[in-house]
């Protein structure tokens, strides 16, 4: 849609008021991109995103609903926007048109603490959510490192997981139905995910906007734990780390919190080990990466030779950070905590105390901010994150490493632990001579990476959603169930208007 | 209704019933794929022979009993897969020959073959301990009407997309046949503990169970049901894993009530679970719903028996009618939906 079509601009003002609508330049130009990396790589390569005509701010799910229609009856796309803090480019409107950024419908609807749940609309962030919930004595449970930046809708949109997943499940898991607003412009609500028949809060939800636009939803609640318990351990290894975070797990125990690092990632935490291996280069290279000092150039070279950089990392002592946090009732997290240290002990684990745990509690989600120093100095960063089952780990880790080590440095840290498996949450940094060289590496290590995933039956991603990112890769990752795929979207947006070209996509050339 | 073999154009030889429903048991996955692309009507996944008076005319049985196998295990991840012919107590008892387990297996569920559970997509084996039964499927294989092959990793979670592997959930055959599925699987509990607890009423032995679950005692089957007192009992199995006596004494220290004796449980057990269980099944209709409504639901029902308890959610079986979830235009939906993947014929 050119941005001078008046008819629908005008149309959508009538619909949500003069000032609901934008076309200005700053507005199209900010609504543009989201916390993609690949967007930042782009633009050090002089290229523009495609911006939208139009940004639209409706204040409920009746304007959603008129928006959508007015819409339709145009054919013009309908990106929905939650905060923006996607890191795959699912809201980057690819075809242009209409951003709806839903941020006004950030009401809590209702709360039933005798029910266990919470109406709330989807443009509520998430922190102002828990923080509500905290004081009814209630919580989500939810805790995405991106909760200060994210909203629930973004949150059903893209099947996220928070860091607690391990004992509060992911977002699919807590949710009791949807409000959504269809590609017909209607407005419905799901049947409760207990009612038997088609799922179609699975449908709904990782459906990335292009099935409907989620304008509420109902989700399960927590009363909030009265009591944690935080350890730190060291493991000798990755083998001995992966072996106490399954072991708990099958063994029933609920802890909310199991986070392992590779070596090179628990030099980058600082946990009470390695303190010698942190000299010379790699100390270097972690004041460069953490941004504590250390020179650009320095840090561009080690990231531009990644096959010197991770033979570097080889020579750092195997020992690796584990993380438990246990909470509950006081009973059920002593017990929690006491059945992991006596898994951990059985494996040769140095028990560190509270100190690590509550340290990461402390920053948990600082994550993000630091990547900005990287591009500052020249380079990129980025992550991406798969899921396994337990007897997989080890040899999927080795493998996505060594794929996509060639490429640029990486590390890795194993989190949200299930009875079945867990995820693997890779980082991976570069530098080139030229941002398209730049590019050029990141799209190979991305290449490698998911690659690798499908090859060895892994999941593609765990929580961060598919977007631009991951849409080539759905094809081989799903077979032929993408004509599901192709049948609901057919069924739900028959226009095909809402958020084209995501989940099973058009990617980056 | 009886069953004869003819020579059907599409099917080759098959069973064909009075009614016009036809049945057809393929050997492998090329044979189903090509029954599918070949023929049209409503797909029923069983196991054997089709059953007298449950058919529809142009329905079309697939027996799966060359897709009934289980194994191999893997047990690192505790994770068996399973044909979509094999029966729930067919996997139990593979599992249980490497110390594992799906948790307790209702009798009513022990012949059942997955395919046909997953069809239903019906809460079939609430277990706060173990987990609802559909949610140990970690992947689902199947054949689309048009005869393509899904993929799906196995793998405990995801964010690729809808999750498109609970495509044929609650279908009922008409988005395609279950091939086969990856389940997980606990270790076999060394102990196991019961307990019986009688309540004066709904409200209070509802209450009493949400006190339960946030105490963190999670037993691996409930059941709520009146006396002939006028009290509701709850009788219980436990099989911690992590603790059987730590789970035993926040039970008790959450639960309140009066304690009553815990062989009534136990016998529970036998009757209900397992391959020498009677094939009992809880009174239907059956009402699901929030917490705050299922008190007046039980209590309007003379033989009410609650099975699942959630902090969201409550079954209230013999309770009243199912709401009528699908009544807003989504069984419409998704008949459209079905109907997209239908190849052209």
């Amino acid at each position: 849609m050119p941005p001078s079509a008046p008819p629908i601009v005008d149309a959508l003002r009538a619909c949500v008021g003069e000032r609901q609508v934008s076309t200005t330049p700053p507005d199209r130009v900010a609504y543009a991109r989201d916390l993609w990396p690949r967007s930042q790589l782009d633009r050090l390569a002089g290229e523009a995103p495609q911006r939208p005509a139009a940004v639209v701010w409706p204040a409920d799910a009746a304007q959603v609903a008129e928006v959508v229609a007015l819409c339709r009856q145009h054919r013009v796309p309908i990106v929905p926007f939650g905060a923006g803090s996607g890191v795959c480019g699912g809201t980057l409107p690819i075809h242009g048109g209409v951003v709806l950024d839903l941020k006004r419908l950030k009401a809590v609807r209702q709360l039933r603490p005798a029910d266990g749940i919470v109406e709330v609309e989807a443009g509520c962030v998430g922190e102002r959510l828990e923080r509500w919930l905290n004081r009814q004595g209630l919580s989500l449970g939810h805790f995405p490192s991106s909760i200060l930046c994210s909203t629930v809708g973004g949150w059903v949109a893209t099947r996220s997981a928070g860091q607690c997943s391990s004992r509060y499940g992911k977002i699919e898991d807590m949710v009791v139905d949807l409000e959504v607003v269809g590609g017909d412009g209607v407005v419905r609500r799901t049947p409760r995910a207990d009612a038997g028949g088609v799922d179609w809060n699975a449908i709904y939800v990782g459906s990335e906007g292009t099935l409907g636009v989620i304008t509420a939803a109902t989700l399960r609640v927590q009363r909030l734990p009265t009591a944690q318990a935080f350890r730190g351990w060291r493991v000798p290894n990755i083998e001995a780390g992966v072996e106490i975070m399954r072991r708990a797990m099958q063994a029933g125990l609920r802890p909310s919190v199991l986070r392992l690092y590779d070596p090179l990632d628990t030099l980058m935490v600082g946990s009470d080990g390695d303190r010698k291996a942190a000299k010379g280069p790699l100390h270097s290279l972690k004041q460069g990466l953490l941004g504590k000092g250390g020179s650009g150039r320095g840090l561009r070279w080690a990231l531009g030779h990644p096959r010197l950089s991770n033979g570097a990392v080889r020579l750092i002592p195997p020992g690796c950070l584990l993380l438990a946090v246990s909470e509950g009732s006081a009973a059920e997290a002593r017990a929690t905590d006491d059945a992991i240290a006596a898994i951990a002990r059985g494996v040769q684990a140095e028990d560190l105390g509270e100190g690590p745990a509550r340290a990461w509690l402390a920053h948990r989600y600082a994550v993000s901010f630091k990547q900005s120093r990287i591009y500052a100095a020249g380079a990129f960063v980025d992550t991406f994150e798969v899921a396994t089952t337990w007897g997989e780990v080890r040899g999927l880790y080795d493998a996505v490493k060594a794929a996509v080590g060639r490429h640029v440095l990486v590390m890795a840290h194993f989190s949200h632990a299930y009875p079945g498996g867990c995820s693997i949450y890779f980082t991976f940094a570069g530098a080139g001579p030229t941002p398209q060289v730049m590019r050029a590496r990141y799209d190979a290590a991305w290449q490698a990476g998911l690659d690798t995933a499908v090859t060895r039956g892994a999941a593609i991603a765990h929580h961060h959603g598919v977007g631009l990112s991951r849409g080539r890769h759905m094809g081989a990752a799903h077979g032929e169930a993408q004509r599901w795929f192709g049948a609901l979207k057919a069924t739900l947006d028959p226009d095909g208007i809402l958020n084209p070209g995501k989940v099973f996509s058009e990617a980056p050339p | 209704m009886s069953w004869r073999l003819v020579h059907d154009p599409a099917l080759g030889e098959c069973h064909r019933a009075p009614s016009g429903a036809r049945c057809v048991a393929p050997l492998d996955g090329v044979a189903l794929a090509e029954t599918l692309v070949g023929v049209a009507g409503r797909l029923r996944s069983r196991v054997g022979q089709p059953v007298a008076d449950e058919t529809e005319p142009g329905e079309i049985w697939i027996d799966l009993t060359a897709f009934s196998g289980v194994g191999p295990v893997d047990p690192v991840g505790q994770i068996v897969r399973a044909g979509g012919g094999a029966t729930w107590g067919a996997i139990e008892a593979r599992l249980q020959v490497d110390g594992l387990t799906l948790g307790p297996v209702p009798g009513w569920l022990w012949d059942q073959p997955v395919a046909h559970t997953l069809d239903g997509g019906r809460r079939a084996r609430p277990s706060p301990a173990c987990g609802e039964l559909l949610d140990l499927v970690m992947a689902i294989q199947a054949v689309l009407p048009g005869g393509g092959l899904t993929r799906s990793a196995v793998s405990p979670r995801r964010a690729t997309g809808p999750d498109l592997a609970r495509g044929v959930v609650g279908a009922e055959g008409r988005a395609g046949v279950v091939l086969g599925v990856h389940v997980q699987a606990w270790p076999l509990a060394g102990q196991v503990g019961y307990r019986a607890t009688r309540f004066g009423g709904w409200a209070e032995a509802l209450a009493a169970g949400q006190a339960v679950l946030r105490a963190g005692a999670r037993p691996q089957w409930w059941r709520f049901a009146p006396a002939p007192t006028g009290e509701v009992v709850l009788t219980a199995r436990f099989g911690d894993l992590a603790g059987l006596d730590h789970c035993l004494a926040r039970y008790d220290e959450a639960a309140g009530g009066r304690p009553d004796d815990p062989g009534a449980a136990e016998a529970l057990d036998a009757a209900c679970y397992g391959p020498g269980a009677i094939r009992r099944v809880a009174p239907t209709p059956r009402w699901v719903g929030a917490p705050s409504a299922a008190v007046g639901q039980a209590e309007a029902t003379a033989d009410a028996e609650v099975w699942d308890l959630r902090p969201e959610g409550v079954t209230v079986c013999g309770a009243g009618a199912p709401p009528a979830a699908q009544a807003s235009g989504w069984e419409a939906l998704a008949a459209a939906a079905f109907a997209a993947l239908e190849p052209a014929r």
